[in-house]
C-alpha cells in the first residue's frame, strides 16, 4: 500500500502533494534573499556613517517585502479560488522585490541596478493587482464560453485585461531602460509610462466603488478592508509628508521624512491578506479585530501628538513654557477621545459585519409574546437567509427521545425538502427514509459538541483529529480545496446541545470561516434561550398529549376489562345456579354442557386475569429471566395438551411440523405462556373446523416457530399497533370473542426477553387467516445435557450445510 | 314473549335456559336484527312484552334504537319494558340509556332477572337502577 492518508471519504492526499504548492512561494524566497543580499552588498559601503539607522531601515524594508511575501505565500497556499490565489501572490511577489531594494534605490544615489529593480517591480505590481480586483470579490470575468464571447462587457474587461497587462511589461521595460540606458528613451514612452499608471489607478478607483455599490456584506467588508490598508498604509505619509511638503502650506522643518511616515506600510499587506484569508480561515478573528483596533487607536494618537506640535510650533515658535503646557493638556484630555474614536470607527467602517447582523436580530428580538418552536425556527431561519444569502437552512431540535428531529416535521417546498434530505443523510449514517431521528449519542454528534467551531459535514465523518493529522490537514488547506460542504452548527442552550443547524452553501458561494463562525453563533444566542423553551413547552405539550392518551387507554381497559370478566362470570354463575335449582329436572346431557360451559368461562377468566395480572410483572421478569436448553417439540405438544378437548369439540386439527431433537434456549413457563397465547388466539379468532398449524424451523442460530390460523386475518393498516398494549381490532371490539388487548403485548416482551422477537404477517383478507411468528435463540452444545451433545454436533453439520 | 339482543352467546344461551321455565324468548344477535323481527312479527300479531338487552361493548345505539322502535310498534299498546344488562353503571351514561329503566348489572343471579320480569310484566314502576 502506498503511503497517504485519507483527507476525505473519497480522495487519498500522497506526501508530496503540498510540495506542488510549495514551488512557488519557494520560487519567491530565493528572489527574495538574492535581492536582499544584492540590496545589502550595495547599500552598507554607503551607509558606514550611520550605520545604526540605516541598519533599522534596510531591516524595515526587509520586514515589509518579507510581509509581502509571506501573505502572497499564505493566499496561494490557502485560497480557493485558484486565479486570484496567483494574481495576489504576483502582486506580494512584485512588492516583496520593490521593497526589497527600497533602501539601496532610495539612499544610494545613481544605482542603477537596484532602481531598476525596484522601479520594473513597482510597475509590474500594479497590473495585477487592477486585474485582481475584477474577480475579487466580485465576480467580473466570466468564464470564457461560447455565449461570452459575444458579450460586450466580458470583450472590454478581457481587452482591459490584455492592455493593462501589455503596458505594465511595457513600463516595467522602460523602467529598466530609463535607469540602466537613460539615454535612449524617446519622448512618448514617458507618456504611455504615465497612462499606465493612469489607467491603473482610476480602473481599480473605479472597480473598487462598483463593488461597492452592488456588493453583499461580506464583499463589501472585504472592499472595506482593503481601503483599510490602504488608508492605514499612505495617510500617515501624506498627512505628514507630502501633502504639507507639496502644499507648502508648513515650513520644511515641520515636515516629517517619509522614510518614517511610510512605517505603516507594513499594514498594505497584511490587510490584503487578512481581507482574503480571513474567509478562508477557520479562526475566530475576535482578537484580529481587537489588534486592528490597536493599531488605529495609536496611529490615531500619532498623528494627534504630531498635529500639537506642529500647531504648538506654529503658534508659539516652541518658546513659551506655559503654551506647550497648555497643548500638552489638551492632547492628553483628546487622546482617549481620540484612542476610542478610532476603535469605534474601525469597527463601525470596516467590521460592520456584526452590526448588521444586529440590525437583523433586532425585529425579530422585540417579540415579545411566547412563540411556539415552529414560529422561532421560522424567524430563526429569515435571520440567517438575509446573513449568509441561502435558502438551505435545517433546524434539528432535541426531543425527549434523545434524538434531533427537523422542525417543521414536514415542509412542502421542494427544494427545501431535498436539502433537508441531505442534510439528514449527511448526519446520520442511515438512509432518510428509515430515519426517525437522528440519534443525540452518535459520535459524529459528540465530535461537533467537543468542537470549539462549527463543523463541515465532512469533517464530522472524519477520523478523530490527532495533532499529525491536524498540522496536515491545516498545511494542506484541504477544505479551502475542497467542494462545497453543508456547515453544522450546535445549538447550546443550559450547557446542552437542544439543537443542530445546518447550512448549504453561501449566496456568494463563498466559503464559511472565521467571521461566520462568530456570527452564527451570535446569531443562535440570541435565539438559544427562545428555542429551549419553545422546546421545553412541546415537549410538556406532548407529554401532556400523551398522558391523555394513556388515560384515555386506561379508562378504555377498565371498560373492557370489567366488561370481558363480567360477562364470562355472568355466565358461569348462571349455569351454576341453573345446576343447583333445577338439578333435578335437567337430563344428563344439558347438565354435562352446562358444567362445561361454566368450566369453560372459568379457563377464559383465569387466562384473562392472569394477563391482567402479567402486564406489570413481565417486565421485571423479563430482566431476571433465566434461558436454559429445552427440547422444542417436547414443549410445545405438552401446551398443546390443554387445546385438546377444545379441538375435539369444535372438530379443529392442532398440527405440529417440528424437528426433533431442536434444542432452543427458553424459560419454561414464559415460553408456555407464549403458545397459549398465539395457539388461545387462532383458535378464537377462526371459525370452527379450521385447522391450526405450528410449526419451526431453523435459520441459522434462530429457531423460527409460526402459528398459522385460517381465520379472519388482521388489517394492514392495524397490524403496526397490534403488539401494544390494550390494544384491540376494531372488528373484535363488539365481537364474542374475548379480550382485553394485552396477550400479544406480553407475549412480545416474553419474547424479546429470551432474545427474539415476533410479528405477524396476515393479508388481512378473510379466509386466507394470519401468522404470528416469533424466534427463539438456538441452543449452543454447551449448553445442552451431555447425552444431547452428541447428536446435536451431528444436527447442526447437517443444518449449516443446508443453511 | 321475550326478546333477547346480544352477541354474547354463552350469556345469551344462559339467560334463554333460565327463562325457559315460564316464557317464550327469541334470541337476535343486534339492534338491526330486533328491529326486522319486532317488524315482522308485530305483522303477524306477536308482541314481545320485555326486552332484554345485553348491548355489545361498542357501537349500541339505545336512544337511536328505541326511536325506530316506537314506529314499528301498535300506538294501542305500550311499548315493552327494557331490561338492560350492564357491566358497570358508567356504561349507562355513556350509551345515552333514557332514565328510569331496568338495569342489571353483571354479574347477576337468575333470581334477580326473574324478579326483574316479573315486575316489569306485572307493570308496577320501574325500580331504580340496581
Amino acid at each position: 500500500m502506498k503511503p497517504g492518508y485519507t483527507m476525505d471519504r473519497r480522495e487519498t492526499v500522497h506526501w508530496y502533494a503540498p510540495l506542488r504548492l510549495l514551488l512557488l512561494p519557494a520560487i519567491g524566497a530565493g528572489l527574495y534573499v538574492f535581492l536582499l543580499l544584492l540590496d545589502a552588498a550595495r547599500f552598507f559601503p554607503y551607509a558606514l556613517t550611520s550605520l545604526g539607522v540605516n541598519a533599522i531601515r534596510f531591516g524595515y524594508s526587509a520586514l515589509v517585502a518579507g510581509l509581502f511575501l509571506g501573505v502572497g505565500s499564505l493566499v496561494w497556499w490557502y485560497a480557493r479560488t485558484r486565479l486570484v490565489a496567483l494574481l495576489l501572490f504576483l502582486f506580494c511577489l512584485a512588492m516583496m522585490a520593490t521593497f526589497t531594494v527600497q533602501t539601496g534605490a532610495l539612499l544610494v544615489t545613481d544605482d542603477p541596478i537596484l532602481s531598476a529593480i525596484g522601479a520594473s517591480a513597482s510597475a509590474l505590481a500594479l497590473a495585477p493587482f487592477s486585474i485582481l480586483l475584477l474577480l475579487f470579490p466580485r465576480k467580473y470575468l466570466a468564464p470564457l464560453t461560447f455565449h461570452h464571447r459575444f458579450n460586450v462587457l466580458q470583450l472590454l474587461l478581457r481587452s482591459y485585461v490584455v492592455l493593462i497587462t501589455s503596458l505594465a511589461c511595457f513600463s516595467a521595460l522602460d523602467a529598466i531602460e530609463r535607469h540602466l540606458f537613460p539615454t535612449s528613451i524617446p519622448s512618448w514612452w514617458t507618456v504611455l509610462y504615465f497612462c499606465y499608471y493612469l489607467l491603473a489607478l482610476v480602473a481599480i478607483l473605479m472597480t473598487l466603488l462598483i463593488s461597492y455599490r452592488a456588493a453583499a456584506v461580506r464583499e463589501r467588508q472585504q472592499l472595506r478592508l482593503f481601503v483599510l490598508g490602504v488608508v492605514v498604509a499612505f495617510a500617515p505619509g501624506l498627512l505628514v509628508s507630502v501633502i504639507p511638503r507639496v502644499f507648502g502650506f508648513l515650513p520644511s522643518q515641520f515636515t516629517s521624512d517619509s522614510q518614517f511616515s511610510t512605517l505603516t506600510v507594513f499594514v498594505l499587506p497584511l490587510s490584503l491578506g487578512y481581507s482574503i484569508l480571513r474567509y478562508q480561515l477557520f479562526v475566530d478573528d475576535a482578537s484580529v479585530r481587537r489588534a486592528m483596533g490597536w493599531c488605529m487607536g495609536t496611529l490615531g494618537l500619532g498623528v494627534l501628538l504630531y498635529l500639537l506640535i506642529t500647531v504648538n510650533s506654529l503658534v508659539t515658535q516652541g518658546q513659551t513654557l506655559i503654551s506647550t503646557l497648555i497643548f500638552l493638556l489638551v492632547g492628553v484630555g483628546l487622546a482617549p477621545v481620540v484612542w476610542q474614536g478610532m476603535r469605534a470607527a474601525t469597527e463601525r467602517f470596516f467590521f460592520s459585519e456584526m452590526s448588521h447582523y444586529r440590525s437583523l436580530i433586532e425585529p425579530t428580538q422585540r417579540v415579545r409574546i411566547p412563540l411556539d418552536l415552529e414560529e422561532v425556527v421560522s424567524l430563526l431561519s429569515i435571520v440567517l437567509e438575509h446573513a449568509f444569502e441561502t435558502t438551505s437552512i435545517c433546524l434539528l431540535i432535541l426531543d425527549r427521545e434523545d434524538h434531533y428531529r427537523p422542525i417543521p416535521a414536514k415542509t412542502t417546498n421542494s427544494l427545501q425538502n431535498a436539502f433537508r434530505r441531505r442534510a439528514i443523510e449527511g448526519l446520520s449514517p442511515q438512509r432518510f427514509s428509515d430515519v426517525a431521528g437522528i440519534d443525540a449519542h452518535t459520535e459524529s454528534i459528540s465530535r461537533l459538541a467537543e468542537s470549539s467551531r462549527p463543523l463541515y459535514m465532512s469533517e464530522l465523518h472524519q477520523a478523530p483529529a490527532t495533532s499529525a493529522s491536524q498540522r496536515v490537514r491545516l498545511l494542506m488547506g484541504d477544505v479551502a480545496h475542497a467542494s462545497p460542504d453543508l456547515l453544522v452548527t450546535p445549538v447550546w442552550a443550559k450547557g446542552e446541545v437542544v439543537g443542530l443547524l445546518v447550512l448549504g452553501e453561501r449566496g456568494d458561494r463563498q466559503s464559511y470561516a472565521g467571521p461566520d463562525f462568530e456570527a452564527i453563533n451570535y446569531i443562535l444566542s440570541q435565539y438559544a434561550a427562545d428555542l429551549d423553551n419553545a422546546r421545553l413547552a412541546l415537549d410538556l405539550r406532548q407529554a401532556y398529549e400523551r398522558q391523555k392518551e394513556l388515560d384515555q387507554l386506561k379508562d378504555q381497559f377498565i371498560v373492557t376489562a370489567s366488561h370481558e370478566l363480567r360477562t364470562p362470570l355472568t355466565a358461569m354463575m348462571g349455569y351454576i345456579e341453573l345446576l343447583s335449582d333445577y338439578d333435578d329436572q335437567l337430563p344428563p346431557e344439558d347438565r354435562a354442557g352446562f358444567l362445561a360451559t361454566a368450566r369453560r368461562s372459568c379457563e377464559e377468566l383465569e387466562t384473562m386475569v392472569a394477563n391482567i395480572m402479567d402486564v406489570g410483572r413481565v417486565e421485571v421478569d423479563a430482566k431476571q429471566m433465566k434461558l436454559k436448553s429445552a427440547l422444542l417439540r417436547e414443549r410445545v405438544t405438552q401446551n398443546m395438551e390443554i387445546f385438546q378437548a377444545q379441538a375435539q369439540q369444535e372438530h379443529r386439527d392442532i398440527r405440529l411440523a417440528i424437528p426433533d431433537p431442536f434444542w432452543v434456549m427458553v424459560d419454561d413457563l414464559r415460553l408456555r405462556q407464549v403458545l397459549l397465547n398465539l395457539v388461545g388466539n387462532a383458535i378464537k379468532y377462526s371459525p370452527p373446523g379450521s385447522p391450526i398449524d405450528v410449526s419451526a424451523e431453523r435459520l441459522g442460530e434462530l429457531a423460527l416457530i409460526r402459528v398459522r390460523d385460517r381465520g379472519h386475518g388482521v388489517p394492514r393498516e392495524e397490524q403496526p399497533y397490534l403488539f401494544e398494549q390494550f390494544y384491540r381490532l376494531e372488528r373484535d371490539m363488539n365481537s364474542p370473542v374475548r379480550g382485553v388487548g394485552l396477550g400479544l403485548s406480553i407475549c412480545k416482551q416474553i419474547v424479546e426477553a429470551m432474545g427474539g422477537t415476533i410479528w405477524v404477517e396476515s393479508s388481512g383478507v378473510e379466509g386466507e387467516g394470519s401468522v404470528f411468528a416469533f424466534t427463539l435463540k438456538v441452543a449452543s452444545s454447551d449448553t445442552l445435557p451431555d447425552e444431547a451433545r452428541g447428536n446435536d454436533a451431528e444436527e447442526r453439520k447437517e443444518d449449516h450445510a443446508s443453511v | 314473549m321475550i326478546l333477547l339482543i346480544g352477541n354474547e352467546p354463552l350469556l345469551s344461551d344462559m339467560v334463554t335456559r333460565a327463562l325457559q321455565a315460564g316464557y317464550t324468548t327469541y334470541e337476535t344477535p343486534s339492534e338491526r336484527a330486533a328491529l326486522d323481527w319486532i317488524q315482522r312479527s308485530t305483522n303477524s300479531g306477536v308482541y314481545s312484552a320485555v326486552i332484554v338487552f345485553d348491548p355489545p361493548l361498542y357501537g349500541s345505539d339505545i336512544p337511536l334504537f328505541l326511536a325506530h322502535l316506537q314506529p314499528l310498534w301498535p300506538p294501542s299498546l305500550p311499548l315493552p319494558t327494557v331490561i338492560r344488562i350492564l357491566a358497570d353503571h358508567a356504561r349507562a351514561e355513556r350509551l345515552h340509556w333514557p332514565e328510569g329503566d331496568y338495569v342489571l348489572p353483571k354479574p347477576f343471579h337468575i333470581r334477580e332477572l326473574l324478579v326483574l320480569l316479573k315486575e316489569s310484566l306485572i307493570g308496577g314502576a320501574p325500580p331504580q337502577a340496581m
